[in-house]
């Protein structure tokens, strides 16, 4: 019982690891020292005891690390690291140029590239078209998750406009023809007819 | 302070008899955990991690305090340097939580009465 003692102990030890730094340098030895307290008591206990407890430990300890892991990110984006690179003074220029990538990246860069294209196109390798277009689709989800985890800053917001922009042309596409269907193509008044079919009186 | 107890209600099960557990006074970690299974006669028993994941909680909210424990309390040896203490905050709301479980136990025993009546 002593051996099994000592091995589940140094098991632990190992799982303890796991834990962010910081958790494990303020808690760990209190988790070890409360651990080993329990092992002991179980195993007095008798061997089913023992199994009982450190199943419960086990099933325990990836839900508790992966919280820990999750708790210490979160404290970190609030506070340190990776704030000033994306925290600019309002009004400066890296805010506008954050605020205008994705009119960039979705709007001037592919015509650009298209405008480009008769003089690159027997140069440049066939998959770059596709590399810039996956490139620019990723730094625009690069932006709008970065802008979603620090807060929906000033800068985000085009982010969230130009998607909108884009989806709202379909639905209002989709809408105008719907209402034109059930409007025009009856036999409706002339001058009903006339704005719907030519935009005039 | 008073207005936000009520935004910590109701408390989880395992948070309630943390809170309960160190009512009376200090108790380190191993001691929370022996007495809440002994509070809750055995039906409720939390591993470590579990525990420990709690408290660092407990603690962020205010709820409870974490003191170096006096070595000589230590019933025996390798027992936790420190100890958690319950904070003013948390008595509140534990009187709080317990006062809604009364009010709650009141409303289920007067119908229930009525339905036997």
């Amino acid at each position: 019982v002593r051996h099994s003692i000592r091995i589940l102990s140094r098991l632990y030890a190992l799982f303890l690891k796991l834990y962010p730094r910081t958790y494990w340098v303020e808690y760990g030895e209190e988790l070890q020292t409360v651990f080993n307290l329990a092992v002991s008591e179980a195993a007095k206990r008798g061997g089913f005891s023992l199994v009982w407890m450190s199943l419960r430990e086990v099933r325990a300890l990836p839900g508790a690390i992966i919280l820990e892991h999750w708790q210490e990110r979160r404290e970190q984006r609030m506070t340190t690291e990776r704030g000033p690179l994306f925290t600019f003074e309002p009004g400066s220029w890296p805010e506008a140029v954050a605020a205008l990538a994705p009119f960039m990246l979705l709007g001037v860069l592919p015509t650009t590239l298209s405008l480009l294209r008769p003089y690159t196109i027997a140069t440049a390798p066939k998959w770059s078209a596709d590399a810039i277009t996956l490139g620019s689709l990723g730094l625009f989800l690069g932006l709008f998750v970065i802008g979603v985890i620090k807060g929906l800053p000033r800068w985000f917001l085009p982010n969230t406009g130009l998607p909108l922009a884009v989806f709202s042309v379909y639905g209002f596409f989709e809408l105008l023809s719907g209402v034109r269907r059930a409007l025009v193509l009856r036999r409706d008044p002339w001058v009903v007819r006339q704005i719907a079919y030519q935009g005039q009186l | 302070m008073q207005a936000e107890i009520p935004s910590y209600l109701p408390l989880t099960e395992p948070t309630f008899y943390i809170l309960l557990s160190l009512a009376p006074g200090k108790r380190h970690g191993y001691a929370i955990l022996k007495d809440i299974e002994s509070l809750s006669h055995g039906e409720v028993s939390l591993s470590t991690s579990t525990l420990y994941t709690a408290l660092r909680r407990l603690l962020s909210q205010g709820l409870i305090e974490r003191i170096p424990d006096d070595p000589r309390n230590h019933a025996g040896p390798g027992l936790p340097r420190k100890a958690y203490v319950l904070s003013e905050l948390g008595r509140r709301i534990l009187e709080a939580e317990t006062s809604r479980m009364q009010a709650l136990v009141g409303a289920a025993r007067l119908r229930l009465g009525e339905e036997v009546a």
